[in-house]
Order: C-alpha cells, then sequence, then structure tokens
C-alpha cells in the first residue's frame, strides 16, 4: 500500500514476532498515530480487563507514526506511544520527536504492539524487514544516554535510533519517561514504566527501505504549499526558529501564567526572567540549530555545549552537550523551584533525560517539596535523613533538586520511594508521615501534575487541563487562540470572537473541544502540533490532507481529517469512561480551582467562578452528556463508532 | 492628557528604530495611539499589528497593556506601559529600554 507500512507485532512472553497489514478500513477512520494507537489500546482492553495493573504483564505498549511522519512534508515526525498510564492509572499516551519512530517506518512498520513480559531483559531490534529479540542483561542498570552508547556500539552503526529507558523505568517508577535518540522524550504518562515492566530495555530501529509514494508530483506539491504557507509569517516564523516554545518565557510573565514557586505566584521577578527566558539562551548558550525530528522545515531546537563561565553553577557542568530547553522545560525544572540559572536548569534536564522521568511531573515534584519545606511540614531531620547528609529544599537549590531526581530514578531512598508513583502520591505519603496537609501544594488533575502554568485566569487552558484524557494534560487542547487573542481565528470557528479573549469565559469549552479534535488529527497525520498551531487559519487541515492523499493515493478531505480527530477523542474518552470517570474527575486541583490568582490582569479569578458553565459547554460541543460527561450513543453512531457504543452500554458508562 | 509608556519588540522595534518611548496622548484609547504610532513610524506599524477592518490582532503579534488585552476602545490609563511584541514570545525587561 502506498504511503502506509504495517504493523508489527511482538509477544515478549512467548517471544513471538508477527507482521500484518493494516486493514483500509481502518486507515480510512483512524488514519495513524495515535489514531490506530487508540484503536489498538481499545482492542487489547477487550480481551484485558482494563481495571488491571499498568505495570502488570497485561499492560500493553503501542507504538505508532503517522504517514507524513518521516517523510520530508515539512512539518516534522512525531512519533505517539499509547499505553494505560502507571502515573495516573487511566489512559496513557506521549509524543516525541526523534527519529525511532521515522526509522520504524523506513523499515516497513507504521505500528509496534508490545505485549506480555520478557523472563529478562531483552531489546527489539528492527532492522529493516527482520526483527529480533536480542539479550539485554548488559544494559539493565545503565542510564538512558550510555545504554544508547552501547548499543550503537554492538550493533556498529553510530545511525541506528533508540527508543529506551533509564534507571527509572527499570525500577518501575510511575512516570518514567521514554527517551528517544538520547535528546527528545515521550515524557508523560510512565511510558517507559510500561517498559520496565515488560523487561524491555530498548526499542531500536534501522530503515533503509524507504516509503513508496502513489502520486510524487502531487507530494511536491503539497510540500512546496506548506513552505508557501510558511513563507506567510516571516514575522513568526523567524521568532519560532530562533526561540522555538522557549520564547514563551517571558510572555508567559507578561500575561502571568508561569506558576512560580509552585504556582505561589504568577509570573517570576524581572531578575529571575532575565536568566531564564529566550534571550538569555540565545545570548549565552545556543550553538547551532536542529530540528529534532526527520522531515521538519523550521528546526525550532538548537544544540549546546555548556562552557562553565556562562552562570554561577555553570562551572560543575562544563562539557555537557545536548538539546536546547524547551519552555516546559524552564517551566517545570526553573519557574516552579526558582532555580534562576539556565545551566543548572539544562543539567536537570539531562539528569530527567539519563534516567528517563517525565519533566511535568518530576519538575512539578520538586517544587513541591519545595513548598513543604517552606511551609515547615518537610523538616531539616526528614530531609538529613532520607539523604544522608544535611540539606535544605530552599528555592533555587538546584544541587538538591538533582539530588531528588537521582533518588527517584535510582528509588534508593525514602525520598525516592516516596515520589514513585506521582506527586499525588507522594503528598499523601507526606501526609501519613507528618499528620500535615500537603496534597493542597500539589498542582494537580486526574491524578497528574499539571506543568508550571498557572490556569486561574486562563479559562480554555484551564478547560484541557481539567477534560484532558490524560492526567491535566496541556496540550490535548493546544490552541494558541486564548492566550494569543486570536479573535480572527474565533470569528472563523464559532462566529464570535469571544475564545480571543484572554480571560473571558464564553466560547473557552467550545475553542478546547475542538482544539482537541484537531490536535488529534495532527498526529495521527504523523506530523508536529506547533507549527499547525502558530495559525490554524494558515496551516489548517487542507494542507495535511493534501498531502495524505498524495503519499496514499487514497482521497482524504479536511473534514475527513477533523473527523478522524474527533472519533480518536471519543476512543480516549471511552477507555476512560471504561475505568469510572465521570464529569467530577474533569477538575483541578485546591490551588487552581479555591485559591485566588495572586496577581496580573486576572487578579481574583479561580477556575471553581466559571467551570460548571466551561464544562457544560465543552460537552455540548463534544456530544456528550453534561450531567455525567459520559458520551452518548448518538454522536458514537454518527462516528461510526457503534461497537464501542455497545461495550459502554454494558458497563453502564454510556447515556442513550 | 495622558502620558504611557510603549515598548517594542521584534518587528516593532524594527519599525520603530527603537525599544521604547514615552508618548502622550490626548486622547486616551489604544486606537489613538496606534494613530500616534502611525503618523510617527508609517501606516505599516498599524498594519503589521491590526486587521484595520475588524480591529483584531493579526496573525501572531499582540500588544498588551500591564497584561492586558487590548482592542481599538480600550481605554489607556496614565502611567500605562504598552507592550508590542510576537505572541508567545519576548519580552520583559522594560526598565532597560529607556
Amino acid at each position: 500500500m502506498f504511503g502506509f507500512g504495517d504493523l508489527l507485532r511482538v509477544d515478549l512472553s512467548t517471544e513471538t514476532i508477527r507482521r500484518e497489514a493494516i486493514p483500509l478500513e481502518m486507515r480510512r477512520r483512524y488514519l495513524g498515530g495515535g489514531g490506530i494507537n487508540g484503536r489498538l489500546l481499545w482492542e487489547h482492553f477487550l480481551d484485558v480487563d482494563p481495571k488491571t495493573d499498568p505495570r502488570g504483564p497485561d499492560n500493553v505498549l503501542i507504538v505508532g507514526l503517522g504517514p507524513l511522519g518521516g517523510t520530508p512534508f515539512g512539518f516534522g515526525s512525531k512519533t505517539k506511544f499509547t499505553f494505560k498510564s502507571p502515573a495516573y492509572g487511566l489512559f496513557g499516551d506521549s509524543v516525541s520527536g526523534a527519529g525511532f519512530g521515522p526509522a520504524m517506518r523506513w523499515a516497513g512498520f507504521d505500528h509496534l504492539v508490545v505485549t506480555g513480559k520478557a523472563t529478562h531483559p531483552v531489546y527489539l531490534w528492527i532492522d529493516d524487514g527482520r526483527v529480533e529479540l536480542r539479550d539485554a542483561r548488559h544494559l539493565w542498570g545503565k542510564n538512558a544516554l550510555e545504554a544508547e552508547h552501547v548499543i550503537k556500539r554492538e550493533l556498529y552503526d553510530e545511525e541506528v535510533h533508540t527508543a529506551l529507558i533509564g534507571r527509572a523505568g527499570e525500577n518501575l517508577v510511575g512516570y518514567a519517561s521514554i527517551t528517544v535518540g538520547g535528546h527528545r522524550a515521550a515524557g508523560r504518562s510512565g511510558g517507559g514504566c510500561v517498559m520496565g515492566s515488560k523487561n524491555l530495555k530498548a526499542l531500536v530501529a534501522r530503515g533503509r527501505t524507504g516509503l513508496p509514494v502513489a502520486d510524487a508530483a502531487a507530494f511536491l506539491a503539497a510540500m512546496d504549499e506548506v513552505q508557501r504557507r510558511i513563507d506567510k509569517l516571516p514575522v513568526v516564523i523567524d521568532n519560532w526558529r530562533r526561540l522555538g516554545t522557549l520564547r514563551s518565557v517571558d510572555f508567559y510573565d507578561l500575561i502571568h501564567c508561569n506558576a512560580y514557586k509552585n504556582g505561589q505566584l504568577s509570573a517570576m521577578p524581572k531578575e529571575a526572567n532575565a536568566k531564564l527566558n529566550g534571550a538569555a539562551y540565545v545570548k549565552d548558550l545556543i550553538g547551532h540549530a536542529v530540528s529534532c525530528s526527520p522531515g521538519c522545515s523550521t528546526a525550532c531546537s538548537a544544540w549546546q555545549r555548556i562552557r562553565g563561565f556562562e552562570s554561577a553553577a555553570a562551572k560543575h557542568f562544563a562539557g555537557e552537550q545536548g538539546p536546547k530547553p524547551e519552555y516546559l522545560t524552564v517551566a517545570s525544572l526553573g519557574v516552579g523551584t526558582d532555580v534562576r540559572d539556565l545551566p543548572a536548569v539544562i543539567h536537570l534536564n539531562r539528569l530527567c533525560f539519563d534516567y528517563g522521568l517525565d519533566l511535568v511531573e518530576m519538575g512539578n515534584g520538586i517544587s513541591f517539596l519545595m513548598e513543604c519545606w517552606e511551609k515547615g511540614i518537610i523538616s531539616a531531620a526528614d530531609l538529613e535523613s532520607w539523604l544522608g547528609e544535611p540539606a535544605n529544599l530552599d528555592w533555587g537549590n538546584w544541587e538538591v533538586a538533582a539530588k531528588v531526581i537521582e533518588a527517584v530514578g535510582n528509588q534508593s531512598n525514602e525520598l525516592g520511594r516516596m515520589l514513585k508513583d506521582n506527586v499525588v502520591g507522594a503528598a499523601r505519603r507526606l501526609e501519613d508521615r507528618t499528620g500535615q496537609a500537603a496534597l493542597k501544594y500539589v498542582n494537580y488533575g486526574k491524578a497528574g501534575a499539571t506543568f508550571s502554568e498557572d490556569p486561574r485566569s486562563f479559562p480554555g487552558w484551564a478547560c484541557n487541563m481539567a477534560v484532558a484524557s490524560r492526567g491535566a494534560d496541556h496540550l490535548k487542547g493546544f490552541a494558541p487562540v486564548e492566550k494569543t487573542g486570536r479573535k480572527d481565528i474565533s470569528t472563523a470557528w464559532f462566529g464570535h470572537p469571544e475564545a480571543g479573549e484572554l480571560h473571558g469565559v464564553a466560547l473557552k469549552g467550545a475553542l478546547s473541544a475542538r482544539a482537541e479534535n484537531v490536535n488529534c488529527a495532527t498526529n495521527a497525520a504523523g506530523v508536529c502540533t506547533f507549527i499547525p498551531t502558530r495559525d490554524s487559519l494558515i496551516f489548517g487541515h487542507d494542507l495535511l490532507a493534501a498531502g495524505v492523499s498524495a503519499l496514499s493515493g487514497i482521497s482524504f478531505s479536511e473534514d475527513d481529517l477533523y473527523n478522524i480527530g474527533e472519533r480518536i477523542c471519543n476512543m480516549e474518552k471511552a477507555f476512560n469512561s471504561r475505568l469510572g470517570l465521570r464529569r467530577s474527575d474533569d477538575a483541578l486541583c485546591d490551588r487552581w480551582m479555591n485559591v485566588p490568582a495572586p496577581d496580573g490582569p486576572g487578579k481574583g479569578m479561580k477556575v471553581a467562578d466559571w467551570l460548571v458553565q466551561v464544562l457544560d459547554e465543552y460537552y455540548a460541543h463534544k456530544g456528550w452528556d453534561k450531567a455525567t460527561g459520559l458520551q452518548r450513543r448518538a454522536k458514537l453512531v454518527e462516528l461510526g463508532l457503534d461497537d464501542v457504543a455497545d461495550v459502554l452500554a454494558a458497563e453502564n458508562a454510556l447515556v442513550d | 492628557m495622558i502620558e504611557i509608556k510603549a515598548v517594542y519588540h521584534a518587528v516593532f522595534e524594527e519599525l520603530a528604530g527603537r525599544r521604547g518611548e514615552q508618548i502622550a496622548l490626548d486622547q486616551s484609547s489604544f486606537g489613538a495611539l496606534i494613530e500616534q504610532l502611525d503618523l510617527r513610524y508609517g501606516r505599516s506599524f498599524g498594519d503589521t499589528l491590526l486587521d484595520r477592518r475588524t480591529g483584531y490582532f493579526k496573525s501572531g503579534v499582540i500588544a498588551l497593556a500591564n497584561g492586558r488585552q487590548l482592542e481599538p476602545s480600550t481605554a489607556l490609563a496614565d502611567g500605562d506601559e504598552v507592550v508590542f511584541l510576537v505572541a508567545m514570545a519576548g519580552g520583559s525587561a522594560p526598565d532597560a529600554v529607556l
């Protein structure tokens, strides 16, 4: 089939490997990436109890990259990892750049399903059409960067692409991530923990088969159109190429949504901002621009080498190399913790890559500990007993932050074990230990940490976090309509401008509902969400539809893609409904719900004041039941998901 | 008469040829400020920022007064700091630019 690859099934318990074609009908309905992954996850848990332990052998790891991934289309390649989340106990997924997914596709496989558990550590080696499980006992105990080096050496090829775990995954830390290519991560939801629970140290791929294209001339024309539209936004794209997501550090201070010091304030002091913003990175650290994945024409990332004089802490990390920190990196490890030292933040980022830990959950955990220290919930005696030496958790203490990361990754002491599952779990264990209230200092939703953005005065953003199918995620409904005041996009989408009001409530539920569908389709196509969301009026899904159609020879329209996105969202929702989630679960933590925003133009706003209105609108636009938050049969039938409706109805998780 | 502080970033710094300035306004609206800047730097300043027909910000750019969203009818107050920038991008440090 032009443009599409096969499905690879690997059962680690029986050591069987099977190649299957993916039916055309599945392509039409789910396209690829997170779409087909989601369908495969659903089907897996028809045979397996969805309430199964996500760290047990019955969980599944599914990897997929959509059809435009691994091609030079222009929007990069984003590989989706899907599983039941050990971090949240719900639907789990995570997206990564780098080369593993593309190499898998170049080897002929679009999707990989791993089941069972190996008797000893193994890694999966996909070498074009040849696939084998190899002994990984010599890799067990090594962190990600060293393990990748050893694998490349033993395969005599520096160009193989890896997705592997560090010690955090081996030690079954709930939010262990998958380090991809040594410089990107499938961070959220705990995919690394799932790999560790299966004794699966790494996925390795080398692909030289290539991708047959149905209509090369039309595909080149679609690529040209991508470039033509990029050229329509020189101001935006030039800035994006120079700074990438890091540019949000100071914009978010201006609009007051940086969750400074664990969200106690919503903007940093100017002197802290100046140490962490994009200008500081460009001035002292930037090396050369790189793209994080194949096929990207904007290359918003970069590579740096710390020389040792860039900051007070830099001398400790002289010679360390790595990728440019993203905004999420700085927010999680610098804004929330008040570590005002960019090289130190970069070092902590590298530690998380190496151990394989989700930056959001880990950074939030460190910020949480620092606030508990400030409030006197954690004592000096507690900390000394955990670390074996006197220490403090003062704001900005990067050295103790590094020790927390190592403790979690190694599971070497009580502190690490306290943080094993997620930050909510850590707070509960701390409450048990101290008898003091601590959960109110965790910023979370559905047991997942919210990353260091304050949503209290941004109703659209708060709605995204409250309804996300994985814990408190900000990207599922990502659309810079609200925060960048895009009343033109709001008018185009809804006929009214209100979704483009920074702090307005009207149309924010509708915005989340629509953006989720759009973003799911973007991932199903295999590309990065960040360029399409720069401006959805310019980078509409007509571009993706043209690319996929030319590649595959199968006609997909813009409307087809939107419907695919909506179908994917409904699959994720249905999975969580089977686990008992209802409307009351679409909420956020105490700080975001009940504590008024402390500063800025949205001062005094809090989520509890308007969440009911926003959720009502969200469910209405989804076609779901407002009272329960459950799906309605009519919507599922409209999407051709009658079989899903039947399963939900049998489990009292559907409104007829 | 009010006086505001204008801070320019990215393309607006290029258009104005400076990083910021104090501006006196007879009328205290954001629209009046844009008219003033059009006179100083040419209509390309306002054209870069706004769709003149709707008053909405153009793709990827924004202006904020002390973090508040603006449109032409928005009232400005004496001492307001109005920042022109690429949305989602920098920057801060306005104290250093005047």
